[in-house]
């Protein structure tokens, strides 16, 4: 014990420990020692009375050591807060937990709230109890630190950190950042979980070996030269797009930027991946890329088309011409224009109008203007006018007609109609011998009705069936030429059927003859 | 009659193929029509080759494609084949199945007999 300025006995023991000082400088030095202390000591009585306070502890608590001396803990003009801003409760008071507790308490952050300061003074208190010999409390001793400076650094980090997360979280962009030279991921953003498909409360251990990537062509990268394996243990930066295959398998096409992060002393330290998941726009691009493609194939093939049906016409130009030249020969030798040769004439020509139509009428449907008009008809009928036609012009051929019905009324576009059924009839005359039957059939369900048209001919390839009533504007050239080969009655046909809402098909086997048919739908078709 | 050069018509279309006919015979040519490929080759087995073979390359059954690939690994270039095509490109269609020539559709019947005398067959040719 030794004497103070305040005349008052302290125990040394408990601020510094007996063995760190010396009785003779303890008298000489003390006084001083206290004063220059850069902690904050304050000795209370065993009922919470100031009984000495140094110099610092006044600084700290912003009030003079004449006024502190006295002052109980309970006194309202003390005013604490804890460490998150609210004001500490009385019983919390460093002095008064030694109070009730009698034990010491240790590393307690509180912040002294000083009249006109914009902020606590925080400090670092330790609070010990000090026993009479019989084992009661003679007095508690506080001590405190200075440590403002570190809580406004850590409340200062805190934010920063919590800007960083949110901009991380808010980022479109996934961002990994992986150990060097383990490679073990150390983090990863929201949008780098949601794009590599983990689950949100996977922990991060996985290595970036385990990053399974692809090249645009769909062979996998070799693991060393991914980006982010690059960039840590080569320390290079790049910018690449790959395929990156999730644990659940889905495919997603990434932009990925990788650059090594660098201690001061220029090693690497861990490596930072930034990657975009551009599926939808590379998915965009390759939808553009594939309609210029179709367009220019498009137009590619319209041309042929043109060329095709300029093909097409000359057959017919050059019959009609050969016919013509001949009979001017014979008139030059006097041979008389025969009626023969001018109904060959007369049939010619009809089937050089018939072309021309045929070809106004693909123009029309590949541009979409043309409409049908529908009317009450009665289909039977319209089937066996058709069919009669044909046998007029094909010396009799035999054309049988069966049905599962005497009559049908049906809402169709007759003239649309008949035209489809005469292509059909027409091809199977025209592809087949003559010694063989035709049969037409009509089939009525309650759902469609089904007009086919049978023939005993060569067949057509399962190949070729594909593309019979294919659009022009698609398949290769050599469909095209098919296509008008058969006198572009098949892509009309299937094209008035569509209007009508209905379905053309083929059922063929080479060597055993076709059936073409439609369907038309009797919901809408009928009345 | 057999001092009569003989022509082989294949063509689809009835008209073009019975006005050739009466044409080449008024210009005292024995001829053999056939409407496709096939006949056409079903006939080289009852006749003897013809001086020359007029050819349309579009024909249903055997087209002219098929048909001179047949004829010619049967009968090698015994016979010149002159190609008649509605084609844009018809030189080109002539070189494709290795034709001597080729008229181009419609065509005029003094070109076609010029053609014709251009490149058939002297009987005496072996
Ligand atoms: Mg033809």
């Amino acid at each position: 014990m030794v004497a103070n300025p305040y005349g008052y006995k302290i125990n040394l023991k408990i601020i510094f420990g007996t063995k760190l000082v010396s009785k003779s400088y303890m008298k000489v030095e003390l006084h001083s020692l206290l004063e220059n202390l850069s902690v904050g000591v304050v000795v209370h009585d065993s009922t919470t009375a100031i009984l000495f306070a140094n110099q610092m502890a006044s600084n700290l608590l912003g009030i003079s050591r004449e006024e502190m001396k006295g002052k109980f803990s309970t006194d309202p003009s003390w005013k604490f807060v804890n460490e998150n801003g609210s004001p500490l409760p009385i019983n919390e008071f460093p002095v008064n937990r030694v109070c009730i507790s009698k034990r010491e308490f240790k590393n307690q952050i509180l912040g002294i709230i000083i009249p006109n300061q914009d902020h606590p003074t925080w400090v670092l208190c330790h609070a010990y109890p000090e026993f009479k010999t019989n084992q009661e409390l003679s007095q508690i001793v506080v001590n405190f630190t200075d440590v403002t400076k570190e809580i406004q650094l850590r409340e200062k980090t805190s934010e920063l950190n919590a800007l960083f997360q949110a901009a991380m979280d808010q980022s479109q962009a996934g961002i990994v950042i992986a150990d060097a030279p383990s490679g073990n991921i150390k983090y990863i953003n929201q949008a780098g979980r949601l794009i590599r498909g983990l689950n949100q409360d996977l922990k991060i251990n996985e290595n970036i070996s385990h990053w399974q990537k692809y090249y645009l062509n769909g062979t996998p990268y070799p693991v060393n030269k991914m980006p982010l394996h690059r960039a840590i243990y080569e320390g290079k930066k790049s910018i690449e797009e790959f395929i990156l295959k999730s644990p659940n398998q889905k495919e997603k096409v990434m932009m990925g930027n990788a650059a090594p992060i660098l201690k001061p002393d220029g090693s690497i330290m861990a490596g930072i991946l930034i990657f975009l998941d551009i599926t939808e726009r590379h998915q965009l691009e390759k939808d553009l890329i594939k309609a210029r493609e179709e367009s220019e194939n498009a137009t590619h093939l319209k041309s042929h088309f043109l060329d095709v049906a300029a093909h097409e016409l000359r057959t017919p130009v050059t019959a009609f011409s050969l016919l013509l030249q001949l009979t001017q020969r014979n008139l030059d030798h006097g041979i008389p224009v025969d009626s023969k040769t001018l109904s060959r004439l007369n049939a010619q020509s009809d089937r050089i109008a018939k072309l021309v139509i045929d070809l106004l009428d693909v123009s029309r449907l590949e541009h979409g203007i043309v409409k049908i008009k529908l009317e009450v008809t009665e289909l039977v009928e319209l089937i066996t006018e058709c069919m009669e036609d044909f046998k007029l012009r094909s010396n009799n051929r035999t054309i049988e007609f069966s049905k599962n019905a005497s009559t049908l009324m049906i809402n169709i576009d007759r003239v649309r109609i008949y035209q489809v059924i005469s292509n059909l009839l027409d091809n199977a005359i025209k592809y087949t011998l003559e010694s063989t039957p035709i049969e037409i059939g009509l089939e009525i369900n309650p759902e469609k009705v089904r007009v086919s048209v049978k023939d005993y001919g060569a067949g057509i390839s399962e190949k070729a069936q594909k593309n019979l009533f294919g659009a022009i504007t698609r398949g290769t050239g050599e469909e095209v030429e098919h296509t008008v080969g058969l006198g572009l009655g098949l892509y009309i046909s299937r094209k008035m059927i569509e209007l009508h809402g209905g379905t053309i098909g083929i059922e063929s086997k080479l060597g055993k003859g076709s059936t073409f048919y439609f369907d038309l739908p009797r919901k809408t078709a009928e009345i | 009659m057999s001092e009569k050069k003989t022509i082989l018509v294949v063509e689809d279309d009835q008209d073009i193929l019975s006005t050739l006919k009466i044409f080449l015979e008024s210009e005292d040519y024995h001829t053999l029509t056939a409407e496709n490929g096939f006949e056409a080759m079903k006939l080289m087995e009852t006749h003897s080759l013809p001086n020359l073979i007029l050819l349309d390359m579009k024909m249903p059954v055997m087209d002219g494609w098929q048909f001179a690939i047949e004829f010619i690994s049967k009968h090698d270039h015994l016979c010149p084949i002159v190609v008649m095509t509605a084609a844009a490109d018809a030189e080109q269609r002539a070189k494709d199945i290795s034709a001597i020539g080729w008229v181009a559709k419609p065509f005029k019947l003094d070109e076609l007999l010029k053609t014709i005398k251009r490149f058939e067959k002297q009987p005496n040719a072996t």
